[in-house]
């Protein structure tokens, strides 16, 4: 009896001695942030979706760099197509599957749709490619839209700089029709703040309506006296306009608003000298440490140059919003008070909710194609 | 004038592959923008593989679709056309190549030799049909009693599904090489060849309007839509 008393003391005490010599559990893993989910409006389908496919690729490289830097981020892309209904649609999408915020969008009338939908449904907005006047609907009352592209005004001071830089002494517009509003918006700063002479514009038809419109236009103003030609399509027309112009033998210096003219590859292969355009940000002229970092990933996922413009500000738009989300609490006044990083600069918004472009952190940069590579004009 | 000549020549020839596929195959193929882009894709290996592509896939769509009435063959056609547009995301990736091009100079005006080309190859290709409109009266009959209804055709004893393999091979192949020659110095995405499709069955519908005579004056209305527009 005292023989089993004492086994089962020894048993007792040799388990009381393991169970005091486990180690206290620990959780395997860290706390989770909570999950931001970003919803991206891309025009994958329509007039505009060779701009859309570069947004996408930049959106999945904006959620894959944030996740890098430790947040849990999750980016839902919905095609908007190129017309204000259908970016409707894919925005009420977007909401009902609980995003913390909206970015994209590409014409001037889907951003309009899409912040009186903002608005509707309390869900923040960041445009990050249109120009249309959203600062209007934010004097009205529309706190839910933001926007870190450059507004009209900005796209057209970009514009006069470059007339100012080279001392032009005169221009011509060339408008594309599917793009109106910002180029009417462009246009009418450009005529209003240049010492250069206006000789005059010209519009390009939607390629939808006409195909071969660009040819018109470029053989009419092949033919006039002019040193600096504005071309606001930032699409696949603009270089067939630029290689028609020149073989109708026109040789004025080409300022083009970005986009399909402002990537590498296409300027060398194209070899066209005089050509300039803007960026958002240039890999030769970094910004922030996520400038290089954006133009590199960007080549190594996607086995092509990045896009300046749509792309890039796509990529930006993301990233401001998770550093604002992170940061808890309401995500306007983070958006409204706070400083975010992002590749094309630091970026900070105004009273009217629109990125400080043209601050010191936050510059437009202009190139031009000459002698075979990218110079920077300023 | 010289280039909008050279336009309308080869909007006439998409055009009336357009028109044929409608009338003959008795399908609106959607699968022409597709074709017309992959022509662009193609041309980067080499020009000669276009039209070998292009009857390849007017095959299919034939096959695929021969058991199908007019609606359904034309979603299939929508089908095939997305195929070809997710394909040419996948395989190549980038979302902007510019083609090569070469500079010619006619009679003192500089234009893209390949432009030139794709525009005489569209005349040729248009004399041709018309000769065989105007010159061999029995065959035009079969083409109208096709047109008019198939199973009338099949009653006269005509072989009115190898007329409808015929016209979507030839319709394909020929998408297919033009787009190979005219998207050069151009810079191309998948979605490209839609426009230039669209901007065809505009010019095939108008021409539609005039019944027996649509294939005689393709070639006028192409002139006048493009010049107009």
């Amino acid at each position: 009896m005292i023989g089993k008393l004492k086994a089962g003391l020894i048993v007792g005490l040799i388990v009381f001695l393991l169970f005091c010599a486990t180690p206290p559990q620990t959780p395997t893993s860290q706390p989770q942030m909570p999950e931001i989910k970003i919803g991206v409006l891309v025009p994958k389908t329509g007039e505009f979706s060779s701009a859309g496919l570069v947004m996408e690729n930049a959106a999945k490289l904006a959620e894959k760099h944030a996740k890098e830097m430790g947040y849990n981020v999750k980016v839902i892309i919905y095609d908007c197509g190129d017309k204000p209904e259908t970016t409707k649609t894919a925005f009420l999408s977007l909401v009902r599957e609980g995003v913390t915020a909206v970015v994209g969008t590409y014409s001037s009338p889907q951003a309009m749709t899409a912040a009186d939908i903002a608005n509707e449904s309390k869900v923040v907005f960041v445009a990050s490619v249109a120009s249309a006047d959203l600062e209007s609907k934010v004097k009205t009352g529309n706190k839910y839209v933001f926007r870190n592209a450059y507004n009209t005004s900005y796209w057209g001071i970009l514009a006069v700089e470059f007339l100012e830089k080279t001392k032009a002494k005169s221009y011509y517009l060339i408008g594309y029709e599917p793009l109106k509003t910002f180029n009417l918006g462009m246009f009418s700063l450009i005529k209003n703040s240049t010492k250069a002479e206006f000789r005059g514009e010209s519009w390009v038809k939607s390629p939808t309506v006409s195909p071969e419109d660009y040819k018109r236009v470029a053989q009419e103003v092949a033919k006039k006296d002019v040193e600096v030609i504005i071309v606001g399509d930032p699409g696949l027309g603009s270089v067939d306009f630029v290689r028609e112009y020149r073989l109708a033998g026109g040789n004025a210096t080409i300022y083009s608003v970005g986009g399909t003219l402002a990537l590498p590859d296409i300027l060398a292969k194209l070899n066209i000298s005089g050509i300039a355009f803007q960026a958002a940000a240039l890999e030769v002229k970094a910004k922030t440490n996520l400038t290089k970092k954006y133009f590199e990933d960007y080549r190594k996922y996607y086995g092509t140059e990045a896009n300046n413009y749509a792309g890039i500000l796509t990529y930006d738009a993301i990233l401001i919003v998770t550093q604002a989300a992170a940061r808890g609490g309401d995500l306007i006044s983070n958006l409204e008070r706070g400083t975010f990083i992002g590749a094309a600069g630091v970026y900070e918004f105004d009273e009217n909710h629109q990125a400080k472009w043209g601050s010191e952190k936050l510059q437009g940069t202009i190139g031009i194609y000459r002698e075979g590579r990218i110079q920077v004009v300023s | 004038m010289i280039s909008l000549f050279f336009s309308a020549l080869i909007y006439a020839s998409l055009a009336l592959c357009v028109l044929l596929s409608y009338r003959v195959a008795k399908v609106v193929n959607l699968s022409f923008g597709s074709i017309f882009t992959l022509g662009g894709y193609l041309s980067v290996f080499g020009l000669f593989i276009t039209p070998i592509f292009g009857a390849w896939i007017g095959l299919l769509l034939h096959i695929g679709s021969k058991r199908m009435d007019a609606s359904k063959a034309t979603i299939f056609s929508l089908g095939i056309a997305i195929a070809i547009e997710e394909a040419l995301r996948i395989l190549f990736r980038v979302e902007n190549i510019l083609l090569d091009s070469r500079i010619f100079y006619f009679f003192g005006y500089k234009l893209v030799f390949e432009h030139f080309l794709a525009s005489m190859i569209s005349a040729t290709f248009l004399i041709l049909f018309l000769a065989f409109e105007l010159k061999k009266p029995f065959s035009r009959l079969k083409l109208k009693v096709i047109e008019e209804d198939i199973e009338n055709a099949e009653l006269y004893g005509i072989d009115a599904e190898k007329a409808r393999a015929i016209v979507l091979v030839i319709s394909s192949a020929f998408f297919c090489s033009i787009g190979g020659l005219y998207l050069s110095g151009r810079v191309i995405s998948p979605t490209i060849g839609w426009l230039y499709m669209i901007f065809s069955l505009f010019i095939a519908t108008i021409a539609n309007v005039f019944r027996e005579k649509a294939y005689i004056l393709i070639l006028p209305i192409s002139f006048g839509v493009c010049w107009l527009v």
